[in-house]
C-alpha cells in the first residue's frame, strides 16, 4: 500500500515537471517568434495610439487641472492670490460700476492654453515613439500635422494630426491621426463661468444659490476680498471637477471718498 | 428726495467721466487689464501687440467715448454665446465683435431651444452649436422669452417598449421611437417593434423582461427597473406586485405615479417621486429609510444636521446668535444672514449662508469693509411655512448723517440708517461736530452698519470726515461758592459715564471710529476717549477722542 502511494507521488512530480517544461518552452517560443505578443508586456509598443496616450496623458491632465484652478490660464497676468494665482475674467478699476469682461472667448482661450502647454510634450512623445519602433526594427515615418484641443460636453478631445507609418517586412501600420479623449466637465463649468461673468458685468455680484438650485450637480462658492474682489469656485458634485476664476466688480470706496479711479 | 438721489448718482457718473484721465487699450502694472480708465497716462501699455504687431492704443478720455474700447457684444462662433465686451477682448479665434448690444443682435436674442426631450433657454446661436455638438436635432422658438415658460414647454420625446429578437431571444429596450427605428436598420436585430403604451415588462409582449425589486435614479427620481435594467414606472412600494403598474407607463390606462406631495417624498420608503425644488433628490447614500425596497430613495436635502447660526432658530448660542436645532433647521434652497463677531465691529463683515443639497456651504462674504451687507427677508411659502431669503446688497449709509428726521432716516428704500436720540444732540454739518443747540432737530441719523476702513494701504480712501462728525465739545461751567465748594452750573452731565458711553456709541456707529472691540473681541488701544481740559476760572472742556 505504501509502495503504491510512493509511485503515485513520483508520478505527480513527473507531470508537474513536464507541464513546467511545456510552459517555459511556450514562453520562449512566443518571446522569440511573436514580437507583437512579447511587447504586450509594454502595451505602448504594440499600439502607437496607446503609446502616445500614455506618454501625453499625465502632462495633459496636469495642464487641465492647472488651467482649471487658475481661471483658464497657465500663466495668469492679471490675477488675485488665493491659494495660487487666479485670473480675473472680469475686471474694473473704476468705482461703482460693474466689471468689464476680459476673456469673452474663454473656451477657445483655455483650449489654446492647454495646447501650448502640452505641445512640446507631444512632440517629445512622437520622437520617443519613433525611436522605440526604430529599435524594434521598424522603418518609421512620422509627418507632423496640426494639433488641436477641443472642449466638448463631458470630455476634452486632443487631436494630433501626425501621420505615422510603421513598416517591418510586410507588416505595415499606418495612422492618420492620434486622438486622446479625457473625461472632464470643463466645458460645462466654463459655460456656467461665462453666465456668472455676464451677471457680474451686467448687474454685479452674482448669486451662487440661483445657479445651485438650477443645476443640482453644481456647487458654486465664493471667496470675497476687499475692493469688490471675488473668487468663484465651481465644482461638479459628481466627478468633483473644479473651475476657479476671479472677478473685480462694483467696487465701493471706503469712507466718504469720491475718487473714481482706483490707483 | 428722488430728484436729489438722481442728481447724486448722476453726479457720481459724471465725476467718473470727467475725472477719467486716460483710456488704455491695455494697462501695465501688477494688474494688466483691457480697456481701463487710468491716471496717470504712464499706466497705459503702448507696446506692440503679439498678433498684429500694432501698438496698444490710448486716448485722453473715458473708454466709453473711444472707438477702440467701447462696449459692444462679443459673439463666440464656437459656443454661440454672446457676452458684453470690448473689441480688444473679443479679438481671439472664433470671436466676432458687434457694436450693438446683445438685445439688438438677432442671433443673440434668447429663446427656447428644444433638444431631444429637454428645453433650454439660450441664444439661437448656442442652440445651433448644441445641435452640432450633441448630434441631436434642435428646434428654436424665439417667441418664448423666459426660462420658466421654456422649461414648462419641454415636450418629452415619446418613449416606449422597443421589442426585438437578438440571438434568437425576444427581448426589449425602453427607449424612444427614434432609437427603436434606428435599431430596425441594424441587421443584428430582427422583428423590431415599438409600442409607446407599454412597458417592457408587459406580459403581452412576451419578452424576457420581468419585474424586479430593483430601482435606479433617473432625472432625480427613483424608478423601478426590470430584469434587463429597463426603466419602468416611478418607485411605489405599494405597487411592486401590481400587474398594471408593470404593464403601462404612468398616464396610460389609469396608471398613475405616487404623488410628489408637499415635501417631495423626503426620506420616503414608499414613493420615489422626488422633487429637487421641494428639497428631495434620488440618492443611494445616507440613512436609507426603513422598509425601502431597492437601493435608492428621495434623499432629504434640507440641512437637518446643521447646528450653526440660523435666523429661523429659537435658541441662542453663547454670542446671542439664533442657532439651528433638531426641529428648526434650514431647508434646501434657503439662505440667511450671519455676522462674524459683533455686527459692524472693526474687521467684521456679514455673510450669506445657504443650504443646498443637505449642506451649508462656504459662507459668501458680502464685503470685508461692509460696503455691501447681507440683507435678509422672512417669507412664507404656499404652505405657510416660514423661510428666509438673503443676499448681499449695497450698504446705503452715506446719506445717513444728512437726515434730520426719523422718517427720512429710516426709509429703507433709500438708505440703511437708524435714528438715535440723546439729549437732542444732532450732526452739525457746517462745524463737523455733534451739537445740541438746535431745538428743531431732536436726534441723529447714523448708519445701521457703519463702513469699515480699507485694509489695503490706500490712505487716500479714508477722509477724516468719516469719523470727525462725531466729535463734540461740552463746556461745563462751574461756580465756586463762598464756602469754597464747587458746583456745576451747566452741562454737568458731560462728566458722567453715561455721556461718554453715548458719545462713543454715536462715534462707533459711523464706521470703524472710536474705541471699540474688533471682530475677534480685542479692544482698541486708545483708553482715554475724553480729553478734559480744566481752565482757570473753573471752566472744563471735555473733548471725545478723535481717531
Amino acid at each position: 500500500m505504501f509502495e503504491k502511494r510512493g509511485r503515485d507521488k513520483r508520478g505527480q512530480v513527473t507531470i508537474f515537471i513536464i507541464v513546467g517544461i511545456i510552459v517555459v518552452a511556450a514562453a520562449v517560443l512566443i518571446y522569440t517568434f511573436y514580437p507583437k505578443i512579447k511587447t504586450t508586456l509594454g502595451i505602448e509598443e504594440s499600439n502607437p495610439q496607446n503609446y502616445i496616450q500614455s506618454c501625453v496623458e499625465d502632462k495633459l491632465k496636469e495642464t487641465i487641472e492647472l488651467v482649471s484652478l487658475q481661471g483658464g490660464s497657465v500663466n495668469p497676468e492679471n490675477y488675485i492670490l488665493e491659494g495660487g494665482r487666479v485670473e480675473y475674467l472680469c475686471y474694473i478699476n473704476d468705482y461703482f460700476i460693474p466689471c468689464l469682461i476680459q476673456q469673452p472667448l474663454l473656451k477657445q482661450h483655455i483650449e489654446s492654453e492647454i495646447l501650448n502647454e502640452i505641445k512640446n510634450t507631444v512632440d517629445d512623445c512622437f520622437d520617443s515613439l519613433k525611436e522605440s519602433y526604430f529599435q524594434k526594427g521598424y522603418d518609421v515615418e512620422i509627418t507632423k500635422g496640426v494639433k488641436d484641443v477641443e472642449l466638448l460636453p463631458e470630455k476634452i478631445i486632443s487631436t494630433f494630426n501626425n501621420k505615422a507609418k510603421f513598416t517591418k517586412g510586410e507588416e505595415v501600420q499606418e495612422y492618420e491621426k492620434f486622438v486622446i479623449i479625457t473625461n472632464n466637465n470643463l466645458y460645462e463649468l466654463v459655460a456656467i463661468a461665462n453666465s456668472i461673468i455676464e451677471w457680474e458685468a451686467t448687474y454685479g455680484d452674482a448669486d451662487p444659490l440661483t445657479y445651485m438650485l438650477y443645476y443640482p450637480n453644481l456647487k458654486v462658492e465664493t471667496i470675497s476680498r476687499e475692493s469688490g474682489k471675488r473668487v468663484y469656485i465651481l465644482t461638479n458634485r459628481v466627478d468633483e471637477n473644479v473651475f476657479r476664476f476671479a472677478v473685480k466688480s462694483q467696487v465701493w470706496p471706503a469712507g466718504y471718498a469720491t475718487s473714481t479711479i482706483i490707483v | 428726495m428722488k430728484k436729489i438721489l438722481l442728481i447724486f448718482f448722476l453726479g457720481i457718473l459724471l465725476v467718473g467721466i470727467v475725472n477719467a484721465g486716460y483710456c488704455c487699450e491695455k494697462t501695465i502694472g501688477s494688474n494688466p487689464a483691457l480697456c481701463m480708465n487710468v491716471e496717470p497716462e504712464e499706466m497705459c501699455d503702448v507696446s506692440a501687440k503679439d498678433v498684429t504687431g500694432k501698438n496698444y492704443l490710448k486716448a485722453q478720455t473715458s473708454c466709453e467715448l473711444t472707438s477702440f474700447c467701447r462696449i459692444g457684444t462679443c459673439i463666440n462662433l464656437e459656443t454661440g454665446e454672446c457676452l458684453p465686451s470690448t473689441e480688444p477682448a473679443c479679438s481671439g479665434e472664433g470671436g466676432i465683435w458687434n457694436e450693438k448690444t446683445k438685445n439688438e443682435i438677432s442671433q443673440c436674442k434668447l429663446g427656447c431651444c428644444f433638444i431631444g426631450n429637454s428645453a433650454n433657454f439660450m441664444t439661437q446661436a448656442t442652440c445651433s452649436v448644441t445641435s452640432k455638438n450633441t448630434g441631436l436635432k434642435t428646434d428654436f422658438d424665439p417667441t418664448i422669452t423666459d426660462a420658466i415658460t421654456c422649461a414648462e414647454s419641454a415636450n418629452p420625446t415619446e418613449e416606449g417598449a422597443c421589442t426585438y429578437v437578438e440571438n434568437y431571444v425576444k427581448t426589449c429596450k425602453f427607449t424612444s421611437r427614434e432609437n427603436c427605428q434606428e435599431m430596425e436598420k441594424d441587421s443584428s436585430y430582427s422583428e423590431v417593434d415599438f409600442d409607446s403604451n407599454l412597458l417592457c415588462t408587459a406580459e403581452s409582449l412576451e419578452t424576457n423582461c420581468i419585474p424586479t425589486r430593483n430601482t435606479e435614479c433617473y432625472g432625480g427620481k427613483v424608478y423601478f427597473i426590470d430584469s434587463e435594467r429597463n426603466r419602468a414606472n416611478i418607485y411605489d412600494s405599494s405597487k411592486i406586485n401590481d400587474k398594471n403598474y408593470w404593464t403601462y407607463p404612468a398616464g396610460i390606462m389609469g396608471v398613475e405615479s405616487c404623488e410628489i406631495g408637499s415635501d417631495g417624498n423626503k426620506d420616503s420608503a414608499k414613493c420615489g417621486n422626488c422633487d429637487y425644488s421641494l428639497g428631495s433628490f434620488c440618492s443611494d447614500k445616507g440613512n436609507t429609510p426603513f422598509g425601502l425596497i431597492g437601493d435608492y430613495y428621495c434623499k432629504n436635502l434640507d440641512c437637518v444636521d446643521y447646528r450653526g447660526v440660523y435666523s429661523g432658530g429659537v435658541e441662542n448660542d453663547a454670542k446671542g446668535n439664533l442657532i439651528a436645532d433638531a426641529t428648526h433647521y434650514p431647508r434646501h434652497g434657503e439662505s440667511w444672514c450671519a455676522w462674524d463677531g459683533i455686527p459692524s465691529s472693526p474687521g467684521s463683515s456679514s455673510y450669506v449662508l445657504s443650504c443646498v443639497n443637505g449642506e451649508v456651504g462656504l459662507p459668501k462674504s458680502c464685503d470685508p469693509i461692509r460696503e455691501k451687507v447681507c440683507n435678509e427677508v422672512k417669507k412664507e411659502d404656499s404652505k405657510e411655512k416660514v423661510y428666509y431669503e438673503a443676499n448681499c446688497k449695497a450698504n446705503q449709509w452715506r446719506s445717513c448723517t444728512a437726515q434730520t428726521n426719523k422718517t427720512d432716516c429710516e426709509n429703507i428704500e433709500l438708505r440703511d440708517c437708524e435714528w438715535i436720540e440723546y439729549r437732542k444732540y444732532y450732526f452739525n454739518a457746517t462745524e463737523m461736530l455733534l451739537k445740541n443747540d438746535n431745538k428743531k432737530i431732536t436726534g441723529m441719523c447714523v448708519p445701521k452698519y457703519g463702513s469699515g476702513f480699507v485694509r489695503e494701504g490706500n490712505p487716500n480712501l479714508i477722509t477724516s470726515d468719516s469719523c470727525l462728525q462725531a466729535n463734540s465739545q461740552c463746556v461745563v461751567t462751574t461756580e465756586k461758592n463762598i464756602f469754597g465748594s464747587v458746583t456745576d452750573e451747566e452741562n454737568g452731565y458731560c462728566k458722567e459715564d453715561e455721556f461718554v458711553l453715548n458719545m462713543m456709541k454715536i462715534c462707533n456707529s459711523l464706521g470703524d471710529c472710536g474705541n471699540e472691540n474688533n471682530v475677534i473681541g480685542k479692544p482698541g488701544t486708545v483708553r482715554n476717549v475724553i480729553e478734559i481740559i480744566e481752565e482757570e476760572g473753573g471752566q472744563r472742556i471735555a473733548v471725545p477722542w478723535d481717531w
